[in-house]
């Protein structure tokens, strides 16, 4: 073709090639955020981060300063650590959450390791599935009021326009104009940014060190990665939930469970002030669906389940070997892997130290003493 | 009767009609039909595809629920493996090239079908709460077997795969493991590797499921891989002759689940002696499960 086309036509075809070839090298946003060193062990991918909120360094500060910061609820009693406790592994002891007018929450607060590889997020929401939109519950909901910012919403932005948190969303924003939008934005880099991989089980199973894990807690994994118990098949993969996502991993499953912990009228009813999925999907089978949670530092997340109603890891075990809860244990909707199994002492022992291998104690010590002032 | 000229085509149409208007009418009928023949010849010449439907009592299923025995069922999760496919025509074998995808890498390929619920009018309810589902369905199904080049599936005669990821794949790090290779939820664990079929049906008030995967692997301990192929791997390898055009294979879901009693325990998990995995062996091997049409 190029032959019987005069010189001009191949001059042009050149310069199409030009500009087509830099369009191609032009990197898309989202790979730009490869910038930010996730500090994870090796072989581990890295989380999906939304375009619009890349990664960085400046970010994580910033939303760690307010993640912490009381003047985030509209009474200034609360902030977002209060019920997400470091320590706790970013849960808290209690059965369920309190928000800043005293107001009970319906749910048990979850934990928030790893929840930047979540595929959906809080307990039961098939739609929720970005941590940015998430974090608008508890900012802004009125039913139940957490921090309680709405109706409040200018008098809380002015307390964060003072010189140190100027400096802090220029160096996140270059911009230091302060809106709900960045502080979305900064939570959410934040939350995305606790990472846990450090547990004897991570060095026993991906570095290769048969000394890391206890005799019994490596008993224990045999167990919970037995089609006898069946624990893995909601608890599974690398985040121990089925929930995960990751730069590598993008297919996604329906990750909710009814785990037979009530059945109100033989056909599977939970209490009516919390029936799961079936809120948001309008199914009638999804009736007491939850989203399985990650076990990693389950050790310290206590107490367990949607409303909190276990209070120890012991009490779980207990309540998977029953196949569920006095009637929930015939609830027709149950999931088919809770059937129940027979559980020796010492097999209990050792699922019990198994879980507690999933515990990364690090973690849990790298933001605990942090002010919950205003910096 | 006289044709008023109310369209300013209209003598052109007219003038097409009647000077020899049958002849040019009936010549466009014929080479309309070549047209469409010769473009239905070369896609199946040249295919890119084979695409998976699920049947039961030798129809498709369109949704997620059937009848088996009187009860109704719905189908929760299917999901299967397939890899090492191949082709023959005339005695000479081909191996086709898959093409990489989420769903597809190293010749092994993930088919999850597309099941919706049956209960259209709280589906659409649902679907329009929750605007990006229908956005996100294409991540939760794979309805193909896709080929990095066009195939030539006309002058084939039979397609065989097994229903398995190969040993070799099977036991690897699932974080290092390329999609779908990564999937927890058909993992087992290092030690036995991959569930190659994962069937999970509910009824109103009972469930039943089918995990066929590798059982017997030796290895240290369940996050240690095998360094012989286990006691019993459990590949099925099909060997199907077509029957039509070969653009479609079908799982037949009666003849997988003939003669096993459809309740809690008749499942089969392949842990400790399960009956019904010996009867769903038997099915697969000697019950066409699978066809090619």
């Amino acid at each position: 073709m190029a032959l019987i086309m005069g010189p001009s036509y191949l001059l042009k075809l050149a310069g199409y090639l030009v500009v087509f070839g830099g369009l191609l090298s032009c990197k898309p946003p989202a790979e730009n955020q490869n910038q930010y060193d996730w500090q994870l062990p090796k072989g581990f991918p890295s989380p999906l981060v939304p375009q619009d909120n890349p990664m960085s360094v400046a970010k994580v500060v910033l939303g760690k300063q307010l993640f912490f910061d009381v003047d985030l609820s509209f009474n200034q009693t609360m902030s977002c650590a209060s019920c997400h406790q470091p320590e706790y592994a970013f849960s808290e002891p209690k059965k369920t959450a309190v928000g800043a007018t005293g107001q009970n929450h319906r749910r048990n607060t979850q934990s928030l390791v790893n929840v930047a590889y979540n595929s959906n997020l809080t307990w039961a929401h098939s739609g929720l599935n970005s941590i940015e939109q998430q974090i608008l519950i508890p900012m802004f909901s009125e039913d139940p009021i957490e921090l309680g910012i709405t109706g409040h919403e200018n008098e809380i932005l002015q307390r964060f326009t003072n010189k140190r948190y100027a400096a802090l969303f220029d160096n996140a924003f270059d911009d230091k104009q302060v809106n709900f939008d960045k502080i979305v934005k900064a939570l959410a880099s934040y939350v995305r940014s606790l990472t846990s991989f450090a547990s004897a089980f991570d060095e026993y199973a991906y570095q290769n060190n048969d000394a890391a894990m206890t005799d019994s807690a490596k008993r224990g994994m045999e167990l919970f990665f037995s089609e006898t118990f069946e624990c893995f098949h909601c608890h599974g993969g690398f985040n121990f939930t089925q929930s995960s996502q990751h730069q590598n991993q993008r297919l996604d499953l329906r990750p909710f469970h009814n785990t037979g912990l009530y059945n109100l009228d033989e056909k599977g009813a939970y209490p009516t002030i919390d029936q799961g999925l079936i809120e948001v999907s309008l199914q009638p089978q999804d009736m007491g669906k939850f989203r399985a949670p990650t076990l990693r530092n389950v050790e310290v997340s206590a107490p367990y389940m949607h409303d909190g109603s276990l209070q120890t890891l012991d009490q779980v075990i207990e309540f998977y070997a029953a196949g569920g809860r006095e009637q929930g244990v015939s609830n027709p909707l149950k999931s088919p892997f809770l059937a129940g199994f027979m559980l020796q002492p010492q097999q209990k022992q050792d699922l019990i130290a198994f879980l507690q291998s999933l515990t990364d104690r690090q973690f849990l010590k790298s933001n605990v003493n942090h002010g919950s002032k205003s910096p | 009767m006289k044709l008023v000229n109310t369209l300013p085509f209209r003598p052109d149409i007219s003038k097409f009609l009647f000077s020899h208007g049958q002849i040019k009418v009936f010549s466009l009928f014929v080479i309309s039909c070549l047209a469409v023949l010769v473009s239905s010849c070369s896609k199946l010449d040249g295919a890119h595809s084979i695409a998976f439907e699920v049947w039961h009592n030798g129809s498709p299923l369109d949704c997620n629920e059937f009848a088996h025995h009187q009860q109704n069922w719905s189908i929760e999760q299917l999901a299967f493996f397939i890899s090492n496919v191949q082709l023959s025509a005339k005695g000479a074998d081909i191996k086709p090239q898959l093409s990489t995808t989420p769903w597809q890498s190293d010749g092994v390929v993930l088919v999850q079908p597309y099941l919706p619920g049956c209960d259209i009018e709280s589906t659409a309810k649902a679907q329009t709460e929750l605007g990006k589902q229908a956005s996100d369905e294409a991540l939760k199904t794979n309805d193909y077997l896709q080929f990095a080049a066009p195939v030539d599936l006309d002058s084939a005669q039979h397609l065989s795969f097994s229903l398995a990821v190969p040993f070799g794949l099977n036991h690897q790090n699932p974080l290092l493991q390329p999609s779908p290779l990564n999937l927890p939820s058909m993992f087992w664990s290092w030690r036995s590797g991959h569930k190659f079929l994962r069937l999970d049906m509910q009824s109103p008030n009972n469930n039943w499921v089918f995990h066929m995967g590798s059982v017997g692997c030796s290895a240290a301990s369940t996050m240690r891989s095998p360094q012989e192929e286990c006691v019993q791997p459990n590949r099925v390898r099909f060997d199907l002759d077509k029957q039509n055009n070969g653009a479609k294979l079908v799982l037949h879901l009666d003849r997988l689940i003939a003669d096993t009693p459809l309740q809690r325990d008749g499942s089969c998990l392949f842990h400790s002696k399960q009956q019904s995995c010996d009867v769903l062996m038997s099915n697969l091997t000697t019950q066409n499960v699978f066809e090619w049409h």
